[in-house]
């Protein structure tokens, strides 16, 4: 990884030509990262994981630094996700509701990024796999091996050219795949009308519109700490969700949503949920998996702490044994 | 010939296969020579195709122009309960129903453990299909089972069976929301995110 090469600007290496293995970490993530911000394409999306499959089409657009993009689901409950930016509308037809909500994560990429090459690289390996063709493309194939047990590895097909990431596999700590996307099918450069795509996400006639409102917040204020931090892994942001009908199972009398404190390790991010504890809704701590992503809950004194992360097990055992609430 | 069976239990158990050789030529015997024992015959079989048709053919039939074969069958169904309630082993209570087949298994019971168990395995394959579908899609697009009045499901997992709620489905989607708190999400992310949940699906399933 201590190329000389790796020191040059990620821009300034020239597309095609340039033979990939003098390209760092630091230039492989950004080349896949801007990829996705200036390339027009039309595709579809197979996920897996879990013994499920779902898949969408995809549309997405750039225009100087404006991205819109659509997706259809074409598995499952029909949705139709439109986000501009950072601003992300879902309309789920069967209910007939709209759901708008900022996705802060989107912003968050370059600072989190550019802080944090050096503990990706802290606890990633990368290596090359060679060049396989994925729906029509020729792709770069990127291994990201963790160095401990406490996070999953990723095997990432880059698209030759211009760096944009057409599949991605999740590997647990025995290196088996336990998730996978991938475009199945995907026309890079495609006609994708800008005005057409956000005409359709502003038509929310018909629709009841949903706005969660999510408050800022720390999880210090809150009087949450983690008593020993959880290796590579940095508190990102902290909100008090608002309280929903299904939230509180009917019964809407607490009136306060749960405390939502994320982490990431650049990669892999987990969520701590934190709400009062219920008896009657609360009955059995539980561990789940589902593909990549994982789920433990815990009773601790008068809460009930939901941990999710696309990490092993065993990495939020740590979280919720680190929890304390010091008030 | 068993000294021990009534021609009508012999019967029975021919009809459900349970006869042996001896029985068989006895109940060959009894037909040949006696028409009540052929009527009896006949009954069975009657009754057990009865049973063993669709339950909608079934309420159909009762309801239909057959009434009267209906009760006719069930006036035959009640005196043969007299003639052969006299239980082989006698610990057994015939009186809850009026279908008594004291040898061996009843032709009808056979089917019903098999629906029974058939019911077993597709609530089995229900739980298994709903743990797929709740996984990471929505509950309102999930079985039923689903939108009972506590949201509450039990799904088949490799970790065993366990209870989900509607509010781990929002947890869920609440994480995935910040899925993207990640280098590599953040291109594919989205798309993994969008073709994989459902946002708010359980908020909009009963948040109405």
């Amino acid at each position: 990884m201590n190329y000389v090469a790796a020191q040059v600007p990620p821009f300034t290496v020239p597309p095609a030509a340039s033979p990939a293995e003098v390209r760092s970490l630091n230039d492989w993530l950004m080349r896949m990262h801007q990829a996705s911000f200036n390339r027009s394409y039309v595709g579809t999306f197979v996920v897996s994981a879990g013994g499920n499959m779902s898949s969408a089409k995809i549309w997405h657009v750039c225009e100087g630094a404006q991205q819109v993009e659509r997706v259809e689901t074409l598995t499952g409950a029909p949705r139709s996700v439109f986000r501009h930016n950072d601003q992300v509308t879902t309309f789920m037809p069967d209910h007939k509701v709209a759901r708008s909500e900022k996705r802060e994560s989107l912003g968050l990429f370059p600072q989190l990024f550019e802080s944090a090459d050096s503990r990706i690289a802290d606890f990633y390996k990368f290596r090359q796999e060679g060049v396989e063709r994925v729906a029509g493309v020729d792709a770069d194939i990127i291994m990201l091996i963790p160095k401990d047990q406490l996070r999953f590895g990723y095997r990432v097909w880059s698209e030759r050219k211009n760096g944009l990431v057409v599949k991605l596999q999740t590997l647990d700590t025995d290196a088996k795949i336990i998730e996978e996307a991938a475009f199945s099918e995907l026309q890079l450069d495609a006609p994708v009308s800008m005005n057409q795509l956000l005409q359709m996400m502003g038509k929310v006639q018909g629709y009841r519109l949903d706005k969660p409102v999510l408050v800022k917040t720390t999880a210090a204020a809150e009087g949450w700490a983690l008593k020993t931090p959880v290796a590579g892994f940095n508190a990102i942001s902290c909100f008090k969700r608002p309280a929903s009908a299904a939230g509180s199972a009917g019964k809407g009398a607490t009136g306060e949503g749960p405390l939502q404190w994320i982490f990431s390790d650049g990669l892999a991010s987990v969520s701590i949920f934190v709400e009062p504890f219920e008896r009657q809704r609360h009955v059995r701590e539980s561990a789940l998996s589902l593909g990549a992503t994982q789920t433990l809950t815990r009773h601790l004194d008068t809460h009930w702490i939901t941990l999710v992360g696309e990490v092993p097990v065993a990495t939020l055992k740590l979280f919720a044994g680190a929890l304390e609430h010091k008030r | 010939m068993k000294s021990d069976m009534t021609t009508p239990e012999i019967l029975s158990a021919l009809a459900d296969g349970q006869a042996s050789a001896q029985d068989l030529t006895a109940a060959l015997e009894a037909c040949g020579q006696d028409h009540a024992a052929l009527d009896c015959w006949n009954t069975y079989h009657l009754i057990g195709d009865f049973l063993r048709s669709p339950a909608d053919l079934r309420a159909c039939t009762a309801e239909g122009g057959e009434i009267r074969f209906v009760s006719r069958l069930g006036e035959r169904l009640a005196q043969e309960a007299v003639v052969m309630a006299v239980p082989a082993n006698a610990g057994l209570s015939p009186a809850s129903a009026d279908i008594v087949h004291h040898h061996g298994p009843a032709s009808n019971d056979g089917s019903f453990r098999w629906k029974l168990l058939a019911g077993v395995a597709s609530l089995a394959a229900v739980f298994a299909i709903a743990w797929n579908a709740l996984g990471l899609m929505a509950p309102a697009s999930g079985p039923e089972l689903a939108q009972a009045s506590p949201p509450q499901i039990v799904v088949t997992s490799p970790q065993g069976p366990v209870v989900r709620d509607a509010r781990l489905e929002e947890l869920l989607a609440a994480h995935r929301q910040f899925g993207a708190a990640s280098a590599l999400q953040d291109s594919s992310g989205f798309l993994r995110n969008a073709t994989f949940e459902a946002p708010a699906n359980a908020q909009a399933g009963s948040g109405r």
